[in-house]
């Protein structure tokens, strides 16, 4: 097994809803309960559900833009020191480390680039943050020179370091925001939904640049997409989510060829076929909406959809249990 | 089979800073009754424009329309403002992409829907009202809205986007139109959200044999859902197949929409390349001379580049392609 990089137990935030004329907090938005999970140097961990499931904000407590609660243990690089938890503040040399380790590529690329900054400016300024970014000009010419030769690895032509990201397309802009977050040489990149603003022709050559650089580099994704096929395409192991919380986990492969939770089943069922002699998916409709994440329902969170519910489903939420093949359940039925 | 619509030739051109723009070129096809015909492109490709040109939601000086568009064999373009304006939302309907922001926010759905009957009805009083609350109701009903007795009198920012997908499809049907438009009416909404409404709009076309004209850059969507396809790129038709044709053994003849379908995720392509596009789609402003894909085509020539090929049928069975590959090669 590679090293471990991150470890989170029970992760959970909740956004507090204020009212009123002194803010009073009067509810939560549970966005994401008890979460837990292991990433190694190398793999990726795919996270499916639908929008509101809690996905973009797992990856945010991972990336430590939200505060979240739990636990969420770093293991810095070579490993001697032993595991740091990263919940709440860190001391500033675990801050700097952790963030050099643990990178973030967002999902529209129109917005996460700074419309005023030039594109070397948004590659230097995670350097710049770090104290890499040369302190004389000998220095900073070098790390030019390195710029370049990055630009050149993502797809694009070096000599773009002057342009603006509006010069740019979707699909390169991308480009630009994977070369921001690969500057630090990180290990992990939480990658929100990164080719789902972009064209379809345009979203498979950002896939392959993203694996092709974890084969090169060995580095560890978290890939978290509504797109089913996309998931299975980059990913070891699959997390789908629904209302925060983890219904099914398992290997890419086994996930898809034998889904057990009926919510997963579902979901498979309402991708296109791809094939108009077999349509299928009009046929297997999921009916109703996901409940509002403010008062999640008492038993199982999917138990007002799910066709297979029965008494126990409505009182008691299913835990998270082991089956064979490290796949794990929260079902009743299962 | 009746022709319910018959564009011929169609161009809109922008006026715009940087030049002309022009986003829809010589564009022709058919619609029949009881028919869903896909639109398929991506971003920029002039679908979308396609659409609202049908619709006469242009107007002005900056945008300049050619060709004809007919329905049920009536010229719309030489109609005025007002004589298109009474037939939108009677005779022909469109729903847009972002259900979210298609609504007033002001006026309850309720109150939309029912000025969406009453505006072809000017002279209507309190009885006509009351009956197109009813008929609203049922409307509600019938595109699958839960308590639709309740839900008339909400505002749109209490329905999530699902609901408000299908509010917005009540609206365009409350005048029974024979023509609906549909512009990526399911990009914004979750895959088992999307299964419901596409499910709705193929039942309803049974229903009320009503012709479809579905804008998307999903082909899987296509795959379920259409019984014809015409494929856009960079404001051209580039092919028409049915969609049989397309997702044949030997799949689509024009290299772009060859090329769109293999990019899809596949499952024996884990731990490979997906095939992909090189390049990206040109700027309407900037668009190369000669086919508008030659830049990025795996199978460009010499000619590609020089002059552009017209929509041609190929073979039988009114299959066509605009590439210069089935009109005596590249070179």
């Amino acid at each position: 097994m590679n090293a471990m990089i991150l470890k989170g137990a029970a992760l959970r935030k909740r956004f507090p809803v204020k009212k009123g004329v002194f803010m009073r907090t009067v509810a939560y938005v549970n966005a994401l309960e008890r979460f837990d999970f292991e990433i190694h140097e190398g793999e990726t961990l795919g996270i499916v559900g639908e929008s509101g499931c809690g996905k973009t904000t797992l990856g945010r407590v991972v990336a430590r833009i939200h505060q979240g609660e739990g636990s969420l243990l770093y293991y810095p690089r070579g490993g001697n020191a032993g595991p740091i938890e990263a919940i709440g503040p860190l001391p500033r040399e675990n801050e700097l480390a952790f963030r050099r380790d643990v990178q973030m590529i967002f999902q529209d690329p129109y917005s996460s680039l700074d419309p005023r900054m030039s594109v070397e400016d948004v590659i230097r300024e995670p350097l710049e943050a770090h104290g890499l970014a040369g302190r004389d000009r000998e220095g900073r010419e070098k790390v030019r020179e390195e710029l370049v030769a990055l630009l050149e690895r993502v797809g694009l032509h070096g000599d773009i370091l002057e342009r603006y990201p509006h010069e740019f397309s979707g699909g390169q802009r991308q480009r630009i925001a994977i070369a921001r977050a690969l500057v630090l040489k990180p290990r992990l990149i939480v990658c929100d939904e990164p080719t789902s603003a972009l064209d379809v022709s345009v979203q498979s050559q950002v896939v392959n640049l993203l694996t092709q650089i974890q084969r090169e580099e060995g580095l560890a994704y978290m890939f978290i997409s509504h797109n089913l096929e996309l998931v299975r395409h980059v990913s070891d192991r699959i997390c789908v989510m629904y209302l925060g919380q983890v219904v099914e986990e398992g290997g890419a492969e086994d996930l898809f060829d034998l889904p057990r939770h009926p919510y997963t089943q579902a979901l498979l069922a309402s991708a296109p076929s791809w094939n108009p002699h077999e349509r299928h998916f009009l046929d297997n409709v999921l009916y109703g909406e996901p409940p509002s994440p403010l008062n999640l329902p008492k038993g199982c969170p999917f138990g007002p959809r799910c066709p297979k519910a029965g008494k126990r489903c409505g009182e008691e939420k299913p835990a998270l249990r082991t089956l064979e093949n490290g796949r794990k359940i929260a079902c009743h039925l299962v | 089979m009746e022709n319910l619509l018959e564009v011929a030739g169609l161009s809109t051109r922008f006026k715009t800073y940087e030049g002309d723009l022009l986003a829809v070129q010589n564009v022709s096809f058919d619609l029949r009754e009881g028919e869903i015909l896909a639109l398929v492109g991506e971003s920029g490709c002039g679908k979308s424009v396609t659409a609202r040109s049908v619709m006469g939601l242009y107007s002005g000086s900056h945008v300049r329309l050619e060709g004809s568009i007919k329905f049920r064999g009536e010229e719309l373009s030489k109609l005025s403002q007002d004589e298109r304006a009474a037939r939108r939302g009677r005779d022909m309907a469109m729903i847009f992409q972002e259900p979210m922001s298609a609504f007033d926010p002001l006026a309850t759905v309720g109150e939309q829907m029912i000025d969406a009957k009453l505006a072809h009805a000017p002279a209507a009083g309190k009885k006509e009202r009351e009956e197109a609350r009813k008929f609203a109701v049922e409307a509600l009903r019938s595109v699958g809205i839960p308590d639709p007795e309740m839900r008339i009198d909400e505002y749109p920012h209490r329905l999530s986007g699902g609901m408000l997908q299908r509010v917005l499809i009540a609206i365009a049907l409350m005048n029974e139109p024979k023509l609906l438009i549909a512009d990526e009416p399911t990009t914004a909404l979750d895959v088992t959200i999307q299964a419901q409404v596409l499910r709705l709009i193929r039942d309803l076309r049974q229903k009320n044999n009503m012709g479809v004209l579905f804008i998307t850059h999903d082909l899987g969507v296509v795959a379920e859902l259409a019984d014809r396809v015409n494929v856009m790129y960079a404001g051209r038709i580039v092919e028409k197949a049915t969609v049989d044709e397309i997702f044949s053994e030997e799949g689509p003849l024009h290299p772009y929409a060859r090329g769109l379908l293999e990019s899809r995720v596949r499952r024996d392509l884990k731990g490979k390349e997906l095939p992909s596009i090189p390049g990206s789609v040109p700027r309407p402003v900037d668009l190369p001379p000669g086919c508008h894909f030659a830049p990025r085509c795996p199978k460009a020539g010499p000619r590609c580049l020089s002059a552009a090929p017209e929509l041609v049928p190929v073979g039988e069975g009114g299959r066509c392609a605009a590439c210069w590959l089935y009109q005596g090669g590249v070179q």
